[in-house]
């Protein structure tokens, strides 16, 4: 099953993800995981698919209702997530003719959600006090 | 100028017969128009309710200020981090000795007030027309995902702009 509309997840021993553009960010500890989190952000028509299943299958992430059968996934112009190793994306086919960056995951506790932009907020002025309010 | 002028300040004006200790302190602004000078008009204001509206102007200037520094800090670092993987990507750098660089790297999210989460990141989508995701988000407040999701949509839900 792959899932499209927000809130989705998946969690997998091996995941296999695919983007235009692969952004790493800094690892972090999470507080109850307990182990290091090489995050990553997916951008630009992306998907995430669990090649292999966790042992015992069962949310690692207790805190997310996450897909966890083979070939469960997700897909979005943004995905965010983690791995448990760092990931080395290579060069793969993307939709189409496209060309995209993708490859599986090392094994481990990997996660990938759907996230989204909130551009409609950019719409939203801040007040900035020019003049006392009396 | 009439009394009624909205140019006209709402603080009582200073009595000649109050007491001579009383503090008078007011700005005159005076404005001429016409050829020739026909008309004046005179603004007077308590100073210390046009310096009070200067102040919260400052204030809101400072905060923004160290909002973007915070980014442009957190970018910086952003930036250093990238040239590391690319080393690990490239295999100039072996997975050990990444994962030890990453360590110094590394940050632990911790749960924010959401009022501030609220504020820093509406300045930051005013001020650069961005519109960021919510990991470059969380990365740059350094509190979990799932906050500022919570702090966006309840934005969205507010500002009625879905």
């Amino acid at each position: 099953m792959i899932k499209y509309k927000q809130p989705a997840s998946i969690q997998g021993a091996i995941l296999f993800l695919r983007a235009r553009r692969f952004n790493p960010y800094p690892p972090s500890k999470h507080e109850t995981l307990g182990f290091m989190l090489y995050k990553f952000k997916l951008s630009d028509t992306s998907s995430a698919v669990i090649k292999k299943e966790l042992e015992p299958k069962e949310c690692f992430w207790r805190e997310k209702e996450s897909l966890l059968d083979v070939d469960d996934g997700i897909a979005a112009e943004i995905i965010r997530g983690f791995t448990e190793s760092p990931f080395k994306p290579g060069l793969v086919r993307g939709s189409g003719a496209h060309r995209a960056q993708g490859a599986d995951t090392p094994e481990g506790r990997n996660f990938a959600e759907l996230d989204r932009m909130y551009a409609a907020l950019l719409k939203i002025k801040p007040k900035i006090p020019i003049t006392h309010q009396h | 100028m009439p009394n009624d002028s909205p140019l006209m300040s709402k603080e009582p004006m200073p009595n000649a017969n109050d007491s001579p200790l009383m503090p008078f302190d007011y700005l005159v602004r005076l404005r001429f128009s016409g050829v020739p000078l026909e008309n004046i008009d005179i603004d007077i204001h308590p100073t210390e309710v046009v310096m009070r509206s200067f102040k919260d102007f400052l204030e809101e200037i400072k905060k923004r200020n160290s909002t973007l520094v915070e980014v442009i800090k957190k970018q910086k670092n952003l930036i250093d981090y990238d040239g590391y993987y690319n080393s690990f990507l490239l295999n100039q750098i072996t997975e050990d000795e990444f994962k030890k660089i990453a360590e110094d790297f590394a940050f632990s999210p911790t749960s924010c007030d959401e009022s501030e989460i609220e504020k820093k990141t509406l300045v930051l989508l005013y001020t650069t027309g961005i519109s960021f995701s919510v990991t470059d988000l969380s990365y740059f407040w350094g509190c979990p995902e799932e906050q500022i999701e919570t702090v966006l949509t309840k934005l969205e839900k507010e500002k009625s702009i879905k």
